[in-house]
């Protein structure tokens, strides 16, 4: 089953739980989890780790992605309630259900970002990666990471 | 009666000398007349021809002589101009230098700050704008303590998941950035290191 750690666990009501619950059933449902920081932390950046999607048939089925997209969204506004302003929300989606694990990091500051970002990274996971079955290259890692400066998607391969 | 006839004879003689002395001398100097006039012509032709081909043959010299002249200015100026723009360039590239130096060494300064606060994730995408720094300035040495130092970084960060994901793009970019033949050795170790970071599993609690 995919798994969402965040460190605003403590925050979630069960309502917010519930909900979250909802928005996930097309991926089989989620297990909630908090993610405990170890480094630095700022309080008014939300991190949310979502684990164990299976970014293949997620981007090539419409659907799913559509879900996807709205579970980000519903994350954003959750961590926006719960500090009743705009806040930075960092997300970390990690597949690996692949032989080579799939890392998309990058961040949202405006619920807008999610459809303005997504729809670059649906054709450049598909034609970067999984029309080159680079997901299938065992041992290696790949890293997908949003560069703010370039404002364009950026893949490495580990 | 005779004394008489030869007097009258030689005083006729005389007159038809005279007539022909006149005759003789005006033919002189009509002649003389002709003569100057032609003279008179020839100098004026010869000084006109003279004062057009000496007037053009100055005129000509002198704009050879501006011409020179301006070719002189012109490759000059060039000459002058070329030394200028090129210590200009060289001063510019030298400032250039030492300006990204400087970045580096405030990226450095902010990534040992990092690493002391033990806010590894930070100080490494510190490290990674100081090596990108100095390989821009092609200080080689600082270039690899700096790759070297964002290895030792990463190293002591728990798991992936503590880097900061919003500059992780940033990191991408600048690291592309960096010679790979020319820190081969430092750039594998550092991907090497970040693969370990990003396979450690992390600690999430229900």
């Amino acid at each position: 089953m995919p798994v969402i750690a965040t460190n605003i666990f403590k925050k979630l009501t069960d309502q917010d739980k519930k909900e979250l619950q909802e928005i996930s059933k097309g991926f089989g449902g989620v297990e909630i989890s908090e993610y405990i920081q170890k480094g630095l932390d700022v309080e008014e950046v939300v991190k949310y780790i979502l684990d164990g999607f299976a970014l293949k048939n997620i981007v090539r089925d419409a659907i799913l992605w559509d879900s996807f997209k709205a579970l980000l969204r519903f994350l954003f506004n959750i961590a926006v309630r719960k500090f009743n302003k705009i806040i930075e929300m960092q997300i970390w989606i990690r597949d690996i259900n692949n032989p080579a694990a799939i890392n998309i990091t990058f961040s949202i500051k405006e619920e807008k970002e999610v459809q303005d970002l997504f729809v670059v990274l649906r054709s450049q996971l598909e034609n970067e990666i999984f029309i080159k079955s680079k997901e299938s290259e065992k041992g290696k890692i790949i890293w997908v990471a949003f560069d703010r400066e370039t404002k364009s998607w950026l893949i490495k391969t580990l | 009666m005779e004394i008489t006839t030869s007097t009258i004879e030689l005083e006729k003689a005389i007159n038809n000398f005279q007539i022909a002395q006149n005759y003789f001398s005006d033919i002189l100097n009509s002649q003389l007349i002709i003569f100057s006039i032609i003279v008179g012509a020839l100098i004026a032709f010869y000084f006109l021809f003279n004062w057009k081909i000496s007037k053009d043959q100055i005129k000509r010299e002198v704009q050879e002589a501006i011409k020179e002249i301006k070719e002189k200015i012109r490759e000059e100026f060039e000459e002058k101009n070329k030394q200028i723009t090129e210590n200009l360039a060289r001063e510019l590239i030298q400032h250039k230098e030492e300006i990204t130096i400087l970045r580096g060494e405030i990226s450095r300064q902010m990534a040992q700050f990092w690493d002391s606060e033990k806010s590894f994730s930070v100080a490494f995408i510190w490290w990674i704008r100081a090596a990108h720094h100095f390989a821009r300035a092609n200080d080689e040495n600082m270039t690899r303590i700096s790759l070297s130092s964002a290895k030792e970084s990463v190293e002591k960060i728990i798991w992936g998941f503590e880097l900061n994901y919003d500059l992780i793009g940033e990191y991408q970019r600048l690291f592309s950035q960096i010679d790979d033949k020319l820190y081969k050795l430092e750039k594998d170790l550092l991907d090497n290191a970040i693969k370990d970071a990003l396979n450690r599993k992390p600690e999430l609690t229900k």
